[in-house]
């Protein structure tokens, strides 16, 4: 088929990414000429709403940005507003609050990797017509999508908009009862946990090495989750109130969400790029699971994406096994608050990549100003440069329909949500 | 436990979320108990399951499932839905959109899909006042009542739309 022919290809709907967009794409001459991810979705003003709101009602607020991750939401505001008034939240909390997010990416990356990411790999349209074939493939996945939620349940009392965080702690510990059947379930996991790095290694993932920049957080001993300094595998090592001087959100006119850039380059957050800058801080277990594996860090190869979520579910199952080991309730729950006015930083890793929030309270720890950036929107650039190398390098001769396939797994590899960055996804394709 | 080793004893799930209007199952599931109905049947409340529901219905030979729906009827009106029907409407999901269809939709591609299996729905909507909203929950029962007493005179074959004792919304 020639690559030269004029072909136009509309895909109302892009499947298993959240939210609705469109990326158009033109060609000529057999070279791409022009590719953008049209965002459209109206913008969603969460940082406006914030305004005015008391300090109480920003970890509500920004729970209700993402039904898959608002504990990042929530991690990343407490941290900003407990800078903000200067508290310093005690080391149990901090290990609480570590153990909750852990249950966050547990759940986000086993949905991700069973009924979204799978189906491409294995060649199925979704992850409902892949169940009936794999079944036990898809049953790994709600276990662990379920044991992940059963512990943000835990801490917050739901796993959807969880309410049990506050600045200063926790409303409440957790019952030790139930920290302690949730243990049990977390040792009966580790299997699965295992299996799924060599699981996912085992797939037949396409080869396509690109150049691209990894930024995460990096923690002086742990796998970054909720705390560390801004790196990149270029020599970057912010601390992370400096995150504005290099890093740059700007409107483009095909998209609502902002796009962010790194002095002005497109930039990967999300696990391959944790995985790329922190796989020498992995647990012993998880790191023994990678090696087996012979994967090769840092990976050029955005699909090892699945295999870099997989590593993370097992480092997280291990994590929080070894947490609640050693759980003990305390009460009160949380430290002291003293409200007052300044200007806060936060930056955790959301289970989409690096999450930075900045606030600014006033004397009655109301929001004066509100500035969130999500890890979609740093990622969107990053996208559109891979799917112009991707498509290229798959070859531009290839039928629509295989083109349209490879740029939607292409996508689905960053795990997008739209709704997060505003939301996504049409496909138009011209070639002239 | 059947032949086959499923537990035969109804279990009835209250789908929703603390959301007024998406919490029409919880109320229900919360009348049923007041009905005392909680010594014949199972009655859980669920917020927002997405696949997880499926872990409610494996081994399960008689399940009822409630939740708010949005079909276009008068606010309040009950009806019994067709799994079947739900599943065909399912859309291949997303991380943030795997509803009550795709997750029917997911339970029957791995085979647990209850031999009994009913799903009632209550319209959601603006127009859902104090009162209105008292009275479909009070159909919702009367329906689940029905089905628990195995009194299905009116119902017609399974997921077939019941004769509710308001005939509202028709």
């Amino acid at each position: 088929m020639s690559e030269n022919r004029e072909i136009r290809i509309e895909v109302p709907v892009l499947a298993r990414v959240e939210g609705e967009g469109a990326l158009e794409l033109s060609a000529s001459g057999g070279q791409i000429e022009t590719l953008r991810l049209r965002i459209f979705e109206p913008p969603r003003y969460f940082e406006k709403f914030l305004e005015g709101r008391g300090h109480q009602e920003v970890l509500d607020v920004v729970a209700r940005i993402c039904g898959i991750c608002p504990v990042a939401y929530q991690m990343t505001a407490v941290q900003a507003l407990e800078q903000a008034f200067g508290v310093q939240a005690s080391p149990w909390v901090i290990r609480m609050r570590r153990l909750m997010y852990c249950g966050e990416w547990l759940q986000s990356h086993a949905l991700h990797i069973h009924l979204l990411a799978l189906p491409d790999f294995l060649g199925f349209e979704s992850g409902i017509a892949m169940a009936a074939r794999h079944p036990e493939a898809v049953r790994r996945g709600l276990r662990l999508q379920r044991l992940g939620n059963d512990l943000i349940r835990l801490f917050g009392g739901r796993s959807v908009h969880p309410v049990g965080m506050r600045v200063g702690g926790f409303h409440r510990a957790p019952d030790p009862e139930r920290a302690a059947t949730l243990l049990e379930e977390m040792r009966a996991a580790l299997p699965d946990a295992e299996d799924l790095v060599a699981f996912t290694a085992s797939l037949d993932l396409p080869q396509d090495d690109q150049d691209f920049t990894s930024v995460s957080l990096r923690h002086e001993s742990e796998y970054p989750l909720y705390s560390g300094r801004i790196v990149s595998d270029r020599g970057l090592d912010l601390a992370v109130e400096d995150y504005p001087k290099h890093f740059q959100e700007s409107h483009v006119a095909h998209s609502t969400a902002l796009y962010a850039h790194l002095d002005g380059e497109p930039y990967l957050v999300g696990p391959l790029a944790r995985l790329n800058l922190n796989h020498d801080r992995l647990s012993p277990p998880a790191r023994a699971a990678l090696d087996a594996t012979g994967l090769q860090l840092p990976s050029r190869n955005m699909f090892h994406s699945v295999i870099a979520r997989a590593v993370e579910i097992h480092e997280v199952v291990l994590e929080a096994i070894r947490l609640l080991e050693s759980y003990r309730p305390e009460e009160p729950a949380h430290v002291p608050v003293t409200v007052g006015a300044g200007t806060g930083f936060g930056a955790t890793e959301a289970p989409r990549g690096l999450l930075w929030h900045r606030y600014e309270l006033d004397a009655a720890g109301k929001v004066r100003s509100a500035q969130i950036v999500p890890p979609t929107s740093q990622n969107q650039a990053r996208i559109e440069d891979d799917l112009k190398r991707s498509l290229e390098a798959f070859g531009l001769h290839n039928d629509d329909d295989a083109l349209r396939l490879r740029g939607e797994t292409v996508i689905r590899n960053y795990d997008p949500c739209i709704s997060c960055a505003t939301h996504f996804l049409k496909v138009r394709i011209q070639r002239r | 436990m059947n032949p086959e080793g499923r537990s035969d004893g109804w279990r009835i799930i209250g789908v929703g979320s603390p959301v007024t209007g998406d919490d029409l199952g919880w109320a229900a599931i919360a009348a049923l108990k007041e009905a005392g109905l909680d010594h014949v049947a199972e009655l859980l409340f669920l917020d927002r399951p997405g696949p997880a529901l499926v872990d409610h219905l494996q081994g399960r030979d008689r399940v009822i499932l409630i939740d708010a729906m949005q079909a276009g009827l008068v606010p309040g009106s009950v009806r019994a839905l067709s799994h079947e029907e739900l599943i065909v409407s399912a859309h291949p999901p997303s991380s943030h959109d795997l509803g009550l269809a795709e997750a029917l939709a997911l339970a029957r591609a791995l085979d647990c899909i209850p031999a009994h299996l009913h799903v009632i729905g209550i319209e959601t909507g603006p127009g859902l006042d104090g009162e209105t909203r008292s009275v479909a929950i009070r159909d919702a029962v009367q329906v689940i009542q029905a089905i628990l007493s195995g009194n299905r005179s009116g119902f017609g074959p399974d997921d077939a739309a019941p004769r509710f004792p308001s005939q509202r919304g028709r």
